[in-house]
């Protein structure tokens, strides 16, 4: 099947699950084919766990849940080594992260050192416990929830590990005759527990690689850079978006390009996805925050005023 | 008498400046300015020609009005305001203009105000300007800039009118706005103005919509330094369930048997290897730092300045604490008492700052309430910050006290009152720190004070 | 993403003044005024700015400086000016305000900043906090009020009516022609200002009007109550009439003479023949025009040489007016009357505007070229005929020459004869002569004249009765002579071997007793009616005085503008940066020859606007969505290939987009002539 299609086939099959999602599972599809990660702050009750769960059983890939509470430990996650008396040696019993699609629901409960431990795993693709090296899963991929209204006994990730996530975006609520599509259909059986594969793993990976290929001009990347290099100049800015920024945009929309059945990047594709790129990365001035401007304020700013190559 | 004659005077005075400034543009100020002064000077007609240009410039004017009696075209304004806005920060906010019509609209004026009573004559009467002092005394006997300062003190922030771009027909613009706050607390929208020029481009023809938002302003912040009491951590009750738990939380004080029922993330495994049978780790209980802050609402016929400024002074503590590590209560009375916590995961230092955009003064000085919500409230406090509008007994007897418990404390006077001043500054702390701030010079006092020196 | 356009433009203020404008406002001040001289530098100086590069970085503090100096010069030139010039200064300030303030704008336009702070401006908003009250930091531009500025002193120049208003027209329609609101075609815009135009000059002609006609209404109210006037066929004289003659210490007649008067001097307004019963009258005698000389200013009077002049001035009530003459009048010149007529019995009469009139009465010592004596010169009425006849031959004037008869008539006079104002004693008509002559011996003025005239007559001396003014008082205040309304004064004429002489018997105490009468508030009275004179002369705005001489005022201001001038040399000065670094690096684009451009192009030239950030895909999007233009989407994606995909456009590839580009355009043109789309010009 042609790229196109497979995403396609993706997507669809999702959608049977999440109705009216269809802009927030491209942009999440885009960021599993490219390989970086995501962070989905959204209120509850708008699908997050659905839609992992969908995506995994699309894909036929394992799916782990860690539920993030105030006393969670590094350890829950990772893995612990386990003195086996038998063997008068210790085991590791690895974590949940050794998974293909992990969900990270409410991120922002636990302490800063858990929250560390799961971010340098995903940094560095393996798990470092008692000095061996444990891969993770080539298709490894996490979903990171946060819920931005709550803040009764939260930590909410500093903008440094943010830049750890190739996207940041949310649900949201859906439309009503979507609402109501929801009520109708899981009267009775969730239809996730109908769910069928429609793609293996391998292809994702294949699609990985053919997204590398998408062809991108010099233009466009000048366009990319001018736009990171427009965060740091904004007013009310801190620190702007870092070249990270930069290669996770170009390699989003590769993706998009790919599943858009085109050969080579066009701007559009960048200026879909620059918000959810970048916006969280910018560190605002708290004076700033407290006159009103929001991060997405400034990313949009800078998408109105710097010229685009037509 | 006199100043109740003057206050309707100056009811007209400003309706007319008001007037004036939205129906001329710019041009036609000039112009009306050159109608006045040829007007003055041409009276005879023989002995200047200003004559020529007082007909000249008063029919431009004259026509232009008349232009501008009609504008009927369909326009929704709305406005998206930002969270929040600081005092003396610039804040940004968007106002979207549709066409409803099927003519293009250019060269469109926005006149956005906010709202504001006019201040009735008993508020004039007794209103208390700071900026009199500055001002020459025909100003200050007469009122009008007192007045006037009341009103932009009511709006809250100065708006211009401002071009706007181009509008399609039956599409929509946008137009980034800018204000600066100049009081803390709600600003509020009622209305909003069009106006278009007429063919010369002297005078406005102006629709109102109505269009009420509101947004809340944060009290000016400061460059506060960091505030390293050294006090002791305290035992707070509700450990985990209040906060979550940091550092203490690996560290144990002592092993015991597993029994069951016990989570199993308390095993110890060490422990376990080498004994062969469950081991459980037993926690400490939580201990970690919270510091009060102290706001004094008692104005009791002190000056509004200063109140303003220690509210200011506490937000800009509230906002420069490091939530991460320790916990903020805020400690003030106004229709009742209040104590607000912060950090720790508890809430944000924003949620603070909206209460103390909201703080209103109570009259009189009773200082009693303070002092028995404070001490309420001692056991679990560390330390102490306290923001006071006086220096007088009992404000003496309450750092005192602290003193007597050892809880460091340190105290930030906000007075002009030069007698205040001067006790202050002879006044012995027995190691608790006591600063005056003159509520003119804050930034610079804050800039000069030195936490480290003189701890207890 | 939403499809939105985005303003952030600074608020509405006053922009420079575009390019000359000000040097326009100076040369027509300069062309108005007379000062070219000056203008034309100041022009240059301020407009140099667009080729001069360099600016100076100035403070606050120096802003506030130049305001300062500036608000001290307006006052020095304030205090010269209504020193030198009285009242009429006012118009003299309103002519010099662009020098006042040239040194503020001058430093406007050189300094960096290119705007001033209204604190610079206004004392009370310095010492504002910016915190609280932020009008004090708020800066305006003053080129823009300089040019109104100099506009208006342009018209204290007062020249050149018809020209002047056309030229303000114009310069005022550039000013607007750059605030020009552009949603108007500007065939409206030249519509309303040509609108404008006509009312505005149908204005100032029903302002002229409107002048004459409240000045009219008010000097007729004015002139009923103030002035009198000489009517030369009948003068009423206070013989008769019972109690203390007072006339008003109102000033009615101004003179001015190159050297100062040793005595009294005596001006004739008309004489009369005819006498009954207090009343001094004449036939109406014709008045015969006067013609000037060649050059037009000097009217003859006689033929005798000019020995001394007098200027004086007098106010007329109506069209002419009967004015006092010195004794011998040979010519007057120099006057602002449009004509003059003289009488047979020596009234002369000048024809003005109504209001203030003024003229140069040359003087010599020949007569006067009254006409001679007539029957009625001898007549006396019946009811004094046999007193005077008994005195005359008691003093055997029968016998005498005329001159003899003169002086034995003044002997008589001057002996035994006192002044006096008061009249106590009420006698039967006609009786108050011989009382006076026989009885009381004591009387005013009209007493003395008209016994003398009476006696002279019956002595068969042909004589008349003169009235005119005694000019004696001089007036520090005005700097000049002036006659009261009690200076006026009655004498006798006789005529004695051909010519007519003057005999003025009233003793010569007269003039001292007359000032006893002024009254305690003289001083008052004066200063008004100096006030009132200035105005009348200000209305018919015929000053002839020299110009002082403004080299002085020059001359104080020399040293605080190098002053100035050395504070701000001393101080950095700011080169103005040269042009900005160059763009950055031009990046490599591929495809721009890509013929899509073209349809680009075209819309754009439609008026359909593409915003800076939006992609021609989304651009699309939101012109099919609002109005409605259809595109294939094949061009498009050609162009796209063109222009983002490094592998580029194939040969062929290029022909089908060109193909498509130009079936596209024509499509698009043909759509829009059906559907009359806007095709808006920009601007």
């Amino acid at each position: 099947m042609r790229s196109a299609d497979i995403y396609q086939a993706i997507a669809d099959n999702i959608g049977k699950v999440i109705k009216g999602q269809q802009p927030a599972v491209r942009r999440l599809l885009a960021a599993f084919v490219s390989g970086g990660h995501v962070l989905l702050e959204d209120v509850p009750g708008t699908g997050k766990t659905t839609l992992a769960k969908a995506l995994a059983r699309s894909i036929d890939a394992e799916y782990h849940r860690v539920q993030f509470t105030p006393d969670l430990l590094p350890t829950d996650i990772l893995g612990v080594s386990i003195f086996d008396q038998r063997d008068q040696g210790f085991h590791f019993h690895r974590g949940p992260i050794f998974t293909s699609i992990l969900l990270a629901d409410e991120i922002n409960r636990a302490s800063p050192r858990t929250q560390s431990a799961l971010l340098e795993a995903m940094a560095e693709t393996q798990v470092s416990v008692d000095g061996m090296n444990y891969n993770l899963d080539p298709l490894f991929f996490v979903i990171a929830t946060q819920n931005p209204i709550e803040y009764h006994g939260t930590y909410p990730l500093p903008e440094a590990q943010m830049d750890r996530f190739a996207m940041r975006f949310h649900l949201g609520y859906v439309e009503a005759e979507n609402e109501i599509a929801i009520l109708s259909e899981q009267n009775r059986r969730h239809p996730l527990d109908d769910l069928k594969a429609c793609a293996g793993k391998d292809q994702v990976l294949a699609l990985r690689r053919q997204a590398a290929d998408i062809r991108i001009s010099d233009e466009i990347k000048a366009y990319i850079v001018d736009l990171i290099r427009a965060t740091r100049a904004a007013s009310g800015v801190l620190n702007g978006a870092s070249p990270r920024a930069s290669l996770a945009l170009m390699k989003a929309s590769q993706t998009l390009a790919l599943f858009d059945g085109m050969e080579f990047v066009s701007p559009d594709h960048i200026q879909e996805l620059a918000v959810p790129v970048i916006a969280h990365r910018l560190m605002l001035d708290p004076q700033a925050r407290f006159a009103g401007i929001t991060a997405r304020s400034v990313v949009d700013e800078v998408l109105r005023q710097v010229p685009v190559p037509i | 008498m006199l100043k109740r004659l003057l206050y309707h005077n100056f009811r007209i005075v400003y309706r007319l400046s008001q007037w004036t400034r939205q129906r001329f543009t710019p041009a036609g100020l000039l112009i009306l300015g050159c109608v006045i002064a040829s007007g003055i000077f041409g009276v005879n007609t023989r002995q200047t020609l200003a004559y020529q240009i007082f007909a000249l410039t008063a029919a431009m004017l004259v026509l232009s009005l008349l232009c501008c009696a009609w504008f009927r075209a369909g326009f929704r304004i709305s406005r998206r305001l930002p969270e929040y806005g600081t005092v003396g920060e610039p804040l940004h906010y968007r106002v979207r203009i549709e066409n409803r019509s099927r003519r293009h609209q250019r060269d469109l004026c926005l006149i956005d105000e906010l709202h504001a009573d006019f201040p009735a004559f008993e508020e004039f009467r007794a209103a208390r300007d700071p900026e009199d002092r500055r001002r020459n005394w025909f100003d200050r006997s007469v009122g009008y800039p007192r007045l006037m300062g009341m009103l932009r003190n009511r709006r809250g922030a100065a708006l211009a009118p401002l071009p706007v771009p181009d509008v399609p027909a039956l599409d929509r613009a946008e137009l980034d706005v800018n204000m600066t706050p100049i009081r803390r607390g709600y600003l509020r929208f009622e209305q909003a103005r069009l106006a278009r020029p007429d063919p010369l481009g002297l005078t406005r023809a102006i629709q109102t919509h109505a269009s009420s938002d509101q947004l809340l302003v944060l009290p000016r912040l400061y460059r506060v330094p960091r505030l390293e009491l050294g006090g002791h951590r305290r035992y707070q009750r509700g450990g985990v369930s209040l906060a979550s738990t940091v550092g203490d939380s690996q560290e144990f004080i002592s092993l015991r048997d597993y029994k069951p029922g016990d989570p199993l993330r308390a095993i110890h495994w060490r422990s376990f290897a080498k004994l062969g049978r469950p081991v459980v780790r037993e926690f400490q209980d939580e201990f970690f730092v919270r510091q009060g802050l102290v706001l004094d609402t008692f104005l009791g016929g002190r000056s509004t300045q200063s109140f303003e400024e220690a509210v200011s002074i506490a937000a800009s503590f509230a906002a420069s604490s490091r939530a991460q590590d320790s916990l903020l209560d805020l400690m003030f009375i106004g229709a009742q008492a209040y104590r607000f916590t912060a950090g720790r995961g508890v809430a944000y230092a924003q949620n603070m700052l909206e209460i103390l955009a909201c703080v209103a003064p109570c009259p009189g000085d009773d200082f009693a309430r303070l002092d028995q919500l404070v001490m309420q409230n001692i056991a679990e406090t560390s330390g102490l910050i306290c923001v006071f509008l006086d220096w007088n007994e009992p404000r003496r007897n309450l750092m005192q006290r602290m003193t007597t418990l050892g809880v460091p404390a340190c105290a930030f006077i906000v007075t002009a009152d030069p007698a205040v001043v001067s006790a202050v500054e002879a006044a012995d702390g027995n190691g608790q720190r006591l600063v005056a701030v003159p509520p003119a010079a804050v930034q610079q006092t804050m800039d000069r004070f030195n936490p480290s020196v003189g701890r207890a | 993403m939403d499809a939105q356009t985005l303003g952030t433009l600074s608020p509405l203020r006053l922009e420079r003044a575009p390019p000359l404008l000000m040097a326009a406002g100076l040369i027509v001040w300069g062309w108005q005024n007379g000062l070219m001289l000056y203008a034309v530098p100041m022009a240059l100086t301020l407009e140099a700015t667009r080729w001069v590069a360099w600016r100076w970085a100035v403070t606050d503090r120096e802003f506030n400086l130049v305001s300062d100096l500036s608000s001290v010069i307006f006052l020095i030139v304030v205090l010269y000016v209504f020193t030198d010039k009285g009242a009429k200064g006012i118009f003299v300030l309103l002519s010099l305000m662009p020098f006042v303030f040239f040194l503020l704008l001058l430093v406007q336009m050189y300094s960096e900043a290119g705007r001033v702070r209204l604190s610079a401006l206004f004392i009370s908003l310095r010492r504002l906090d910016p915190r609280y009250s932020p009008e004090a930091r708020a800066e305006v531009d003053l080129s823009l009020p300089y040019f109104v500025t100099c506009l208006v002193s342009a018209s204290a120049g007062n020249r050149y009516e018809d020209a002047f208003f056309f030229v303000v027209g114009i310069l005022l329609g550039v000013v607007l022609w750059t605030v020009r609101p552009r949603r108007y075609p500007p065939a409206l815009w030249i519509g309303t200002l040509v609108l404008a135009t006509a009312l505005g000059y149908l204005g100032q002609v029903g302002l002229i009007r409107l002048q004459w006609a409240v000045e009219s209404s008010l000097m007729q109210v004015f002139d009923r109550f103030l002035w009198r006037y000489r009517d030369p066929n009948r003068a009423t004289t206070a013989i008769g009439s019972i109690a203390r003659i007072k006339l008003s210490d109102r000033i009615v007649l101004r003179a001015k003479t190159p050297q100062p008067l040793t005595r009294a001097l005596l001006l004739r307004e008309a004489s009369y023949d005819t006498y009954s019963y207090g009343i001094w009258s004449n036939r109406d005698y014709e008045f015969i025009s006067v013609d000037p000389d060649i050059t037009g200013t000097i009217y003859a009077l006689s033929p005798v040489p000019t020995r001394d002049r007098i200027t004086l001035s007098t106010y007329l009530i109506e069209e002419s007016g009967v004015v006092p003459m010195p004794l011998g009048a040979t010519r007057i010149g120099d006057t602002n009357a449009t004509a003059v007529d003289r009488n047979s019995h020596g009234a002369i009469r000048l024809e003005a505007r109504k209001g203030w009139v003024r003229y140069t009465a040359g003087y010599g010592d020949g007569p006067d070229p009254d006409a001679p004596p007539e029957e009625r010169d001898l007549k006396i009425a019946v009811s004094y005929g046999t007193d005077f006849q008994r005195l005359a031959d008691r003093l055997g004037l029968d016998a005498l020459p005329p001159n003899l008869a003169v002086s034995a008539v003044r002997d008589f006079f001057a002996d035994g004869f006192t002044y006096s104002l008061t009249q106590r004693h009420r006698y039967p008509r006609g009786r108050y002569l011989t009382e006076f002559l026989f009885e009381t011996r004591s009387g005013h003025c009209e007493f003395f004249a008209t016994a003398t005239v009476l006696l002279l007559r019956a002595g068969g001396v042909p004589a008349r009765y003169v009235v005119g003014y005694a000019v004696d008082e001089y007036s520090p205040l005005e700097r000049q002579y002036v006659a009261r309304a009690r200076h006026s004064h009655s004498w006798a004429e006789a005529w004695v071997n051909g010519a007519w002489v003057t005999l003025d018997t009233t003793p010569s105490v007269w003039a001292p007793l007359e000032d006893e009468q002024a009254s305690a508030f003289e001083g008052l009275f004066d200063l008004w009616s100096w006030l009132a004179f200035n105005y009348a002369r200000l209305r018919t705005s015929d000053d002839r005085e020299e110009e002082s001489d403004y080299g002085a005022l020059l001359w104080l201001l020399i040293p605080l503008i190098s002053v100035l001038a050395w504070r701000l040399y001393f101080k950095e000065r700011v080169a103005r940066g040269g042009k900005p670094a160059a763009a950055a690096a031009l990046r490599s684009r591929q495809g721009m020859d890509s013929s899509f451009f073209a349809v680009i192009a075209e819309l754009e030239r439609r008026g359909f606007d593409r915003r800076p950030g939006e992609t021609v895909a989304a651009w699309m999007d939101r012109l099919r969505a609002q109005s409605g233009i259809e595109f294939s989407s094949e061009p498009l994606a050609l162009h796209y290939r063109c222009r983002f995909d490094p592998a580029g456009l194939s040969v062929n590839e290029r022909h089908i987009l060109d193909a498509e580009v130009r079936r596209a355009l024509t499509e698009f043109a043909r759509r829009a002539i059906a559907n009359s789309l806007p095709g808006t010009t920009s601007g």
